[in-house]
């Protein structure tokens, strides 16, 4: 019976008086008022120990300087793959650097990427997507077969060409790697639309004459954000590994730049004989993901204009 | 950590698998090199063998004799192909006959034998004679390139050798299955080999503590310390086949234009510790060398050549002197120019080692740029465009000249497209020219060695860093297996279970 | 319905116009020469001018970018893609040997990933809260931030070496599949089972379920009749594209397990610069990718019955 009861609260919209009939039960519903987006955020735990995660994480990240015990680059060959100690407090690498000095200036570096990806790559994705969904005719088959071309062509080979060009870094990878990704947005956010398009909030704005643009704009895509944070949130989890999967076909930052991607993948042959290397940075990956996570569903939930 | 998987035996008993690296074989009619190159599975066999110290065995040919510049081989008597045939002068005929026509402009062909003439003079007795004075044709001979194939064959369809195996199956990218040859002339192989195709370095070194495979080729350094621990496993290395060095960009081309002064270029050389190198970053897989070439090459020469030791007083000593003073963060200036050299290398090295070459630098107020290259064709467009400083290579050493590097990569007129960034000049050029002439090989080691000690000791156009040395690994109770510094000439008929 | 579909077909011309330029400008943007690499492979003594000379004269290499790609479309637009540089196969053949390989993975990781994400993310969505969806949401997380090249490592480690149960790489045997499989499918899985469970949720929140509910439906026919379908939309966008990934190569699980699919092929084409097999390749992967999103759309109207393709719609009145 309560968690009937929770259900049924969890997953109909706030609006006073509900009764619905459930066989031969007789429920009451009666809830609450409408509590802003933050005081929502805050009531949901979850999307507390995201924040606090990506909070910390940001600020990890931005005072690596002067929390790192050591400089990230500074090799010390006597104390190779050493164990956690009050000198090096999570040990050392092969070449006998500081794990954790490397892990702090590596946030910065990947954290940052991941930033910046993610918000170009929705801003075109969803843009695209978003006119193309709704437009529909010619021009949204035109936009979805250049999205299929993007979709389709091989990264690797981009990234290269690109490192041709402009010489390797993470800059390079940027470029590569946000020209590729927003095409998927684009559909999955075309496709939402064409759905929504035909709803009756939609229907009757057309019909009250507004703009296309502005019907885009204030009704299309708030409608589209929910999903599509969560998925971004997932998504960086993606972006971080698609860096660190570039390093391991040979293309990304230059050495000795710590990033946790590279240093995954520098941790490779150390599989067995010293696991830390690519545990720590798979752990430091994992949690950036899950803060993303957590505050992209305490996000979505409150955000979900369903729910206000 | 994990148990190995017990008694899992891939294969049956007498097949002895054996993980590889990538498959680089060519399949195309005519210049197939289907079994011989650049995995020689010893279904072909040549006229001569380079043994392990870089000498000279017969094999196909049982003798030879020199009249002119016409060499004259006598073919061992009773040798027949896999599929029945004799061995007679006619496949070697048949065999030379065919690289001119899969390559007329003799681009394929192992370098410097160039055109030359075969003539039969009786069923085992056949005369080559190369276009010009070759006094090395012996040693580029025993290249599986000029494996004698029976006459009538094809390697891209199927390659019919006098070698101790016969190919099974070949599937490109999976593996290369042979079986013992029943007409082989020698000794009977212990075991046959299937050859499996693993390019990812853990995936192979899995592979043999799963105990899908016997034997293992190219154990990563990294991983090599681990094998050697774990029981069960014998971890073997190969004499020095190679050896990593830093070539140096003279060439007086802006902007890297900076290592045209010998005395920056022996302050690098003083500022890179490769003892340390070795004994730390590669956890001692390596041998401290002086010479860009395995020392067996230079025979008693070899001592020649001595290399620099690290030695960072004298490394600031001579920066300083060249006017390169310490600016603020540590990096050197002179007249406003930052101390800034860019290096490339091939894609093989790992990180650690760049980095650590990096670090050694920055110590002595170098700033090294790392370019690292995802691939040989990126690296092949940076250096042929010359935009680099430093070059850490660790070139091939495949036929027995001892002559061959030095000539290949410095010699002012070698046909090398990178020559001109690393050719010292006339004085040099005649040392290798003396030595190409030679015709005794002790004098050829000591010109070599000579050309050496002007690269390194004197000019330090080439800092040699450490000897390479190909580390196997296989399970125990393998027996016979005698590495060779250099993986085209691997006998793997000597390997079986027996002692 | 049909139009749609012819139209769809025909779109793929452009696709392949535009694919090919792009990968042939590319390709030819990379720095390196197939001609060196391909010396190279020949005989250990680095090339000489001539001899570089000579092959770039044997493959056309020095004709104009423009000249060389209309030759290479014109051959193709008979049918015929050309020689690989690498193997001197045809490139279709080569095509055709190597994707059957990877459809095996591709096909047997989807079904893993679906098999385990819509359970979980329909069981997660129904029973919010519970600790069936915050142990969803922790497997979707770990699957998500795991990279493959981890994972496959530590799926050998354990089935291979310590429990002995599976092949540790190559494609010979029944169990081969398994481990390639599995580590592209536990990736993909993490994304659906979330998407599947944000999904459903918001189409349980929707007026017409509450309807549904109002009229005195049980649950499970509100779920299975009503909210499944409309939920499943994105479910299959992703669903598409995540195919169309796992068709365009698992490059890093092909590497790994050492599997002869075309993932590997790209990867070799790429660094030989084997432009023939690049172009090939990309011709390929376009169109399979159109034909699948093209299935995906089509499912669309199957799954939305408000959206329809037959008539054009006015915008903007």
């Amino acid at each position: 019976m309560n968690s009937k009861r929770r259900y049924l609260e969890s997953v109909t919209p706030h609006a006073p008086f509900e009764i619905a009939n459930e066989g031969d039960e007789t429920i009451s519903l009666v809830v609450v008022g409408r509590p802003g987006i933050f005081v929502r955020l805050l009531h949901d735990w979850a999307a507390i120990v995201g924040l606090a995660i990506v909070f910390l994480l940001v600020t990890l990240a931005l005072s690596a300087p002067l929390l790192a015990p050591h400089d990230p680059a500074a090799q010390h060959l006597a104390e190779r793959l050493k164990a956690p100690s009050l000198t090096f407090p999570l040990g050392t690498d092969n070449l006998g650097r500081c794990l954790l000095s490397r892990l702090l200036f590596g946030a910065r570096l990947s954290l940052g990427f991941v930033g910046v990806a993610s918000l170009l790559v929705l801003l075109v994705g969803v843009f695209v997507g978003a006119v193309s969904g709704y437009a529909g005719g010619f021009l949204d088959a035109v936009i979805m077969r250049v999205v299929d071309l993007v979709l389709a062509f091989p990264l690797l080979l981009l990234a290269l060409a690109i490192t041709g060009f402009v010489g390797a870094g993470i800059g390079s990878v940027l470029v590569g790697i946000v020209s590729v990704w927003w095409a998927s947005y684009a559909r999955i956010v075309r496709g939402l639309v064409l759905s929504l398009r035909e709803r009756p909030f939609i229907e009757a704005a057309r019909a009250g004459g507004v703009t296309p643009i502005r019907i885009i704009t204030r009704h299309v895509i708030p409608n589209v954000i929910p999903p599509i944070v969560v998925l971004a949130s997932l998504e960086m989890g993606s972006l971080l590994l698609a860096i660190s999967g570039l390093n391991f076909l040979g293309l990304g930052v230059q050495p000795p730049t710590a990033e946790w991607g590279a240093m995954l993948n520098d941790g490779r042959p150390f599989l067995r004989s010293a696991p830390q290397l690519m545990i720590y940075p798979g752990l430091a990956i994992s949690l950036a993901v899950m803060g993303f996570n957590l505050l992209g569903d305490g996000l979505r939930d409150a955000l979900d204009p369903r729910l206000r | 950590m994990f148990a190995c998987a017990t008694d899992r035996q891939a294969g049956s008993e007498d097949e002895l698998i054996i993980g590889v690296r990538a498959d680089d074989y060519v399949v195309e009619p005519l210049k197939s090199k289907l079994g011989m190159y650049p995995l020689n599975a010893q279904i072909c066999e040549p006229l001569v063998r380079i043994t392990g110290e870089y000498g000279i065995e017969p094999l196909l040919a049982t003798r030879w004799e020199r009249h002119g510049n016409t060499w004259r081989f006598f073919l061992r008597p009773n040798v027949v192909f896999s599929d029945g045939q004799p061995l007679t002068s006619e496949a070697v005929e048949y065999t030379f006959a065919r690289l001119v026509k899969g390559d007329r402009a003799g681009i394929y062909q192992h370098t410097y034998l160039g055109e030359y003439s075969v003539s039969v003079v009786d069923d085992l007795t056949v005369d080559l004679t190369p276009e010009r004075p070759n006094q090395h044709l012996l040693e580029q001979l025993g290249h599986a390139n000029y494996s004698i194939i029976a006459p009538g064959t094809e390697p891209a369809t199927l390659p019919v050798g006098t070698g101790p195996f016969k190919l099974v199956e070949y599937r490109r990218g999976e593996w290369l299955k042979t079986e013992r040859n029943e007409h082989y002339w020698g000794e009977r192989p212990g075991l046959r080999m299937t050859f499996r195709f693993l390019p990812d370095d853990t995936t192979r070194v899995l592979a043999l503590q799963a105990g899908e495979a016997g034997m293992i080729l190219d154990v990563p350094r990294e991983q090599a310390s681990t094998l050697r621990t774990q029981a069960g496993m014998s971890v073997i290395e190969a004499p020095v086949g190679r050896v990593a060095a830093i070539f140096l960009n003279i060439h007086r081309e802006a902007p890297h234009d900076l290592l045209a002064n010998k005395n920056l270029r022996r302050a690098i050389a003083s500022s890179i510790d490769r003892r340390t190198l070795i004994e730390k970053v590669w956890d001692g897989n390596g041998e401290l060398i002086a010479t860009i070439g395995p020392r067996a090459m230079l025979g008693d020469y070899a001592g020649l050549v001595q290399g620099f030791i690290i030695d960072k007083e004298r490394a600031a000593h001579l920066l300083a002197q060249e006017g390169w003073l310490p600016g603020t963060d540590g990096v050197r200036v002179r007249n406003g120019r930052r101390l800034t050299l860019t290096m490339i290398a091939w894609p093989e090295f790992d990180t650690a080692t760049l980095e650590f070459i990096q670090a050694q630098l920055a110590t002595s107020g170098i700033e090294l740029r790392i370019v690292r290259s995802p691939d040989l064709a990126s690296y092949q467009a940076r250096i042929e465009a010359g935009e680099f400083d430093l070059d850490l290579e660790a070139p091939n050493q495949n036929d027995a000249n001892p002559m061959f590097l030095p000539a290949l990569r410095f010699y002012s007129k070698s046909s090398s497209k990178t020559v001109r960034y690393f050719a010292p000049g006339s004085s040099f050029d005649a040392i290798i020219e003396a030595g190409l002439a030679t015709d005794q090989r002790d004098e050829t080691m000591r010109l070599s060695a000579e050309a050496q000690r002007v690269l390194v000791d004197e000019e330090a156009i080439v800092i040699p860093l450490a000897g390479l040395k190909r580390i196997s690994a296989m399970r125990l109770g393998l027996h016979g297996f005698s590495p060779h510094p250099s993986l085209l000439n691997q006998r793997w008929d000597t390997i079986s279970t027996q002692r | 319905m049909k139009r749609y579909v012819l139209i769809r077909l025909l779109s793929l011309i452009p696709l392949w116009l535009g694919i090919s330029m792009l990968a042939f400008l590319l390709s030819n943007l990379a720095p390196g020469d197939p001609a060196t690499v391909i010396a190279h492979r020949l005989s250990d003594a680095p090339p000489s001018e001539e001899q570089i000379a000579t092959i770039r004269r044997e493959y056309h290499l020095d004709d104009a970018l423009p000249v060389r790609y209309a030759r290479w479309l014109g051959s193709a637009a008979r049918g015929d893609l050309g020689i690989s540089y690498r193997t001197k196969e045809p490139v279709l053949k080569e095509l055709a040997t190597h994707f059957p390989a990877t459809l095996q993975i591709a096909c047997a990781a989807l079904v893993i990933a679906l098999a385990i994400a819509l359970p979980l993310g329909v069981f997660a969505a129904v029973r919010r809260g519970s600790w069936i969806d915050h142990a969803a949401r922790a497997g979707a997380l770990l699957g998500a931030s795991l990279p493959s090249y981890w994972l496959a490592y530590l799926l050998i480690l354990l089935f291979a070496l310590a429990l002995g149960w599976l092949p540790v790489a190559g494609r010979d045997g029944p169990g081969a599949l398994i481990l390639p499989a599995l580590t592209l499918g536990l990736g993909t899985a993490a994304t659906l089972a979330r998407l599947t469970r944000s999904s459903l949720l918001e189409v349980l929140g929707e007026d017409f379920v509450r309807t549904a509910r109002s009229k005195g439906l049980s649950e499970t026919a509100v779920l299975c009749r009503h909210s499944l379908k409309p939920a499943l939309l994105p479910v299959l966008t992703v669903t598409g594209i995540a195919f169309g990934h796992l068709l365009g190569g698992a490059v890093i699980v092909e590497a790994i397990y050492a599997w002869p699919g075309v993932g590997n092929l790209l990867i070799n084409s790429i660094y030989d610069r084997d432009y023939p097999m690049i172009q090939g390749f990309v011709l390929f992967m376009g169109t399979v990718f159109t034909l699948i999103s093209a299935a995906v759309d089509l499912s669309y109207a199957w799954i939305d019955p408000r959206i329809r393709y037959a008539k054009k719609r006015p915008i903007g009145r």
